[in-house]
């Protein structure tokens, strides 16, 4: 990276070129007091607390650090008597209508109005008169407060709402001291995703969960990883007392996970976290005694499961069992489980359940691992390509390094989806198919003579696909991210991408960036009164190609021109598949299959971690009736689900927030999960309960209870996993796992071609194309997820106004 | 929406931006013009009309002080009350039109007809005090001026 030379305060300092003067100071160890600004968003600077003096070029007024760009041979004093006096005129200006209420605010002890005001403030105030403006604290939306009168209108959680969400749905009402953060009508709609909340430097918005339940100087914060998507986020955990209590992405006093995410969550990784402490945990082992389920020691129900699974074995051979794990198990109980089968057991019936909505990664992955994006390469792409899925709501980190690369760095979007999605809004090209004909689109990139067939299928029109096909020619790094639309052949076609759409040459993809960047400057310049922008709806739509915009430091590209992002569906679902859980590996009956042959070839099941009933959709009294049929069935669970109510051995293990190991996202990189709390109950750990159960019937891992062992076999055994370890990971943080590329040379086209051929023209062609308007509320899909779902009908119970005044405050129980 | 004649209007201000959404001033304006004040309609319609968000409407409309969100007189009395105006006795007047009207500052009387308002510097020091009623200026008001005008009013 360019670097220039700058003075401050006398001494000379380097910063990267075009770096924002208060990002180059912080880098050179020189702390500037800010509220608005902040890494992530757009400059702001209204909070006038980062002045600097500015001396060569001669600047005669203060300047704020925060919008000025640093120049090789700058001059700047940052630390002067009239900067001191400026900095102390701010904060008593900004705490004239604040009612310094720190006994009663939650954000009291990492808040960054109260630490300024120790660091730069004085100790008293000339403004002390009656008629403050009085609003009074209320509840926005589902999970927010808001107390108007901490406000320091830095606007961090309007410009978050807007620049990372997309939402628009808080804004500033009203002027001057009566200025206040609300909406239209007063209630928040939006995806609940908090990350205003987080952002926010004083206790203006609050959680509604978090709210009097603990002080921040009370909480224990652990960096783990969230276990809802396969974006896998970082978050900090806090824990009081060994109850967990909350997680944010960044905490007051600025402090992140250090995760892929930065400052970003999302509600479901937010507020749901409490499940672990939910009062209907299986807390102890259940062994069934005619109808019922009754509670038994560890070694009752552990040498009864040996027992019987050893008797039927004996009996049908071991093919006649069958595992299914969870497909956010982590890593090492993949392993484990499927050592268990293969060692223990002798079964070739291994496998993680996959739902309908689930990613073939057999497929995907059938001639090696291609290149696979994280989301810094997402971010940093010049081109985005999505095909099906809605990352909006099923993989929300997803979505905002999307939307991050088409704002900040004029990536081109291209959408290709057969439901509305609220990225269409973001993109370049938004195309709506026909539900079922996403991989025609792939066939007709592979091969432009079938364009026409293509489009017909997808009831689009050759244009659109000639066009798809143009920008993804000449761009010069593009990244495909895909939902389980893409199927059969058309999954296992994607690598052919590289080789029949390589860029011409380098010039072709500068040239092409630099027309696009022209057009959209033009475009935000010019846009027509009476015709919409093209581009795009969002008018803030403005091009800044500047270093301090990008999220992930590292110019990051991928060493080929395509690389992917598979949104599976799970946190774990790589990590199971690179753990070779999968049916396709161990060449054994899938989960389904399984199900189906219960009581014929199947005879007893272990289920881990999945509720094979609730997953059924409509057909869950016929998954009922097949768990019947088997002759034992063990389950390892966290609840009393309706498929652990069916077991014959019900096994607590413990939730992401207890375990330790190891899990891998949709980017292919390995995170280390912390352990947060204690076990709850008799909860033990999946690995752990494999591990005893193997040892009851004669088998020694050779694990010595120890989970590091686990994973020291896992790094000797799987590919891409070489060299590393726990502690390597746990100071790391996410660490991609390169597999063995794709060898497309020796895939066969042809033959792929034909099989593309029948699947484009197996699509129904009766099927309307869905040319809805995007009217779906911002998260709908994401607040129908356990345990937001619940969660969520929690915080809304509606209070009547005079209850209102009365009511006590919302405690949780911890 | 609106009228007519108003929704011709609003097409034709358009034209005058080369954005739409610039037109949001006067598409307000129109809206209080027939409505009296700008209604949670009002928001809504000009929203979608000018391609914007409700919430940047919203954002618009209370930032001036010149549009109104609840309903108001048929005449707004605006007392300048700063500094010359002040000193020139404003503080009377608006006490004497409380006294008149029967409503203290930002409220409407009860006939609906008169709102009554404090508003900053009307630009007119050198003819202090200063009474703005909707979009007229009446200088040098004395309590006795503002009964006659106000007694007017009233039978208008």
């Amino acid at each position: 990276m360019e670097t220039v030379k700058i003075t401050i305060n006398g001494q000379e300092m380097t910063a990267p070129k075009g770096e924002l003067l208060i990002e180059a100071c912080e880098m050179n160890g020189i702390y500037l007091p800010r509220f608005c600004h902040h890494r992530g968003l757009t400059p702001q600077a209204s909070c006038r607390m980062c002045v600097v003096r500015v001396d060569n070029p001669k600047i005669p007024k203060l300047q704020t650090a925060c919008t000025m760009p640093v120049s090789d041979g700058m001059v700047v004093t940052t630390d002067s008597k009239e900067i001191e006096e400026v900095r102390a005129a701010m904060i008593e200006f900004l705490l004239s209508n604040h009612p310094v209420d720190c006994p009663v605010c939650d954000r009291a002890g990492e808040c960054e109005l109260q630490d300024q005001t120790y660091g730069f403030g004085e100790d008293r105030t000339r403004s002390q008169y009656a008629d403050k403006e009085n609003y009074l604290e209320r509840q926005i939306s589902p999970f927010m407060y808001n107390d108007p009168q901490r406000c320091v209108m830095c606007k961090r959680c309007t410009r978050v709402c807007e620049e990372w969400m997309d939402e628009f749905a808080i804004t500033t009402i009203n002027r001057g001291s009566a200025t206040l953060i609300s909406s239209f009508t007063g209630w928040v709609e939006c995806s609940d995703c908090g990350n205003c909340v987080d952002v926010c430097p004083t206790g203006t918005l609050l959680h509604v969960p978090y709210k009097y339940v603990a002080r921040p100087w009370d909480l224990k914060q652990t960096p783990t990883v969230c276990n809802f998507c396969s974006d896998g986020c970082s978050i900090l955990a806090g824990t009081r007392s060994e109850n967990l209590i909350r997680a944010v992405a960044r905490d007051g006093r600025g402090r992140t996970a250090g995760g892929i995410n930065h400052d970003f969550l999302c509600a479901l990784g937010r507020y749901t976290v409490d499940f672990v402490h939910s009062d209907e945990r299986v807390d102890r082992p259940m062994i069934r005694r005619g109808e019922h389920l009754v509670p038994a020691t560890w070694d009752e129900a552990l040498s009864h499961v040996a027992a019987r699974l050893g008797e039927i074995k004996a009996q049908s051979g071991g093919d006649s069992i069958g595992v299914i794990s969870a497909a956010r198990l982590l890593n090492e109980d993949q392993f484990t489980l499927k050592r268990f089968a293969t060692e223990v057991i002798g079964t070739k019936h291994a496998d993680f359940y996959r739902d309908d909505d689930e990613i073939d990664l057999a497929a995907f992955f059938k001639h090696g691992q291609p290149a696979i994006a994280t989301q810094s390469h997402i971010q940093s792409a010049d081109a985005i390509l999505l095909v099906g899925s809605d990352p909006n709501e099923e993989n929300p980190l997803t979505a905002f390094s999307i939307r991050w690369a088409v704002r900040q760095k004029a990536a081109r979007l291209i959408v290709v989806n057969s439901t509305p999605s609220r990225l269409e809004r973001q993109a370049q090209l938004a195309v709506r198919v026909r539900e079922g004909s996403e991989g025609a689109l792939i066939y007709a990139l592979l091969d432009e003579s079938k364009a026409a067939e293509a489009a017909g299928a997808m009831g689009a029109s050759v244009d659109q696909i000639k066009a798809i096909r143009q920008t993804l020619l000449e761009s010069d790094r593009v990244v495909v991210i895909f939902g389980d639309e893409l199927r059969g052949a058309a999954l296992e076609a994607l690598p052919l991408l590289e080789q029949i759409l390589a860029t011409p040459n380098a010039d072709v993809a500068v040239a092409a960036r630099k027309a696009h960047i022209d057009a959209l400057q033009r475009e935000v310049k010019s846009s027509n009164s009476t015709q919409k922008p093209s581009i795009n709806e969002n008018p803030y739509t403005y091009i800044v190609e500047h270093p301090t915009l990008e999220v992930g430091q590292d110019a990051a590209r991928t060493e080929t021109k395509f690389s992917f992002v598979p949104l599976v569906r799970y946190s774990n679902s790589m990590g199971a598949w690179q753990m070779g859980m999968s049916a396709a590996q161990n060449g054994g009956m899938s989960a389904q299959a399984m199900l189906n042959s219960s009581g014929g070839g199947v005879k007893a099941l272990i289920v881990a971690g999945e509720d094979l009933i609730a997953k059924a959709n409509g057909e869950a009294s016929i998954v009922r009736s097949q768990l019947e049929k088997l002759d034992f069935l063990v389950v390892q669970e966290m609840f009393l689900t309706e498929t652990a109510k069916m077991a014959d051995v019900v096994l607590p293990v413990t939730s992401f927030a207890e375990a330790q190991g190891t899990q891998v996202n949709n980017g292919s990189q390995v995170q280390f999960v912390r352990r947060t709390i204690p076990p709850v109950g008799q909860a033990r750990p999946d690995w752990m309960v494999t591990n005893q159960i193997a040892k009851l019937m004669g088998v020694d891992f050779g694990y010595q209870g120890q989970l590091k062992n686990i994973f020291k076999e896992i790094a000797e055994k799987v590919d891409g996993y070489e060299g590393l370890s726990h502690n390597f990971l746990a100071n790391e943080g996410a660490t991609p796992i390169k597999r063995a590329q794709a060898d497309t040379s020796k895939i066969d086209r042809a033959e792929l071609m034909n099989r593309l051929a029948g699947e484009v023209a197996r699509v129904n062609r009766s099927v309307a194309v869905d040319t809805s308007a995007i009217t779906a509320k911002a998260g709908s899909r994401l607040h129908n997820r356990y345990p937001l779902i619940t969660r969520y009908s929690e915080m809304i119970s509606p209070v009547s106004p005079q209850e209102e005044e009365v009511a006590a405050p919302l405690i949780f129980p911890a | 929406m609106f009228s007519e004649a108003n929704e011709k209007k609003l097409d034709e201000i358009i034209t005058h931006y080369p954005v739409k959404r610039s037109a949001v001033l006067p598409a307000l304006y129109i809206a209080q013009e027939e409505h009296g004040h700008v209604t949670d309609d009002d928001v809504r319609y000009i929203a979608n009309r000018l391609d914007m968000r409700v919430n940047e409407v919203e954002e618009v409309v209370t930032f001036y002080t010149m549009y109104s969100r609840k309903p108001v007189g048929k005449y707004k009395l605006q007392v300048c009350r700063t500094l010359s105006c002040w000193l020139q006795g404003a503080e009377q007047i608006a006490e004497q039109i409380e006294h008149k009207i029967g409503c203290g500052v930002g409220e409407t009387s009860k006939d609906g007809k008169f709102t009554l308002m404090e508003v900053e510097c009307l630009g007119y020091c050198d003819l202090a005090p200063c009474l703005q009623v909707n979009f007229d200026y009446h200088e040098k008001v004395t309590p006795e001026s503002v009964d006659k005008l106000i007694d007017g009013l009233k039978t208008k």
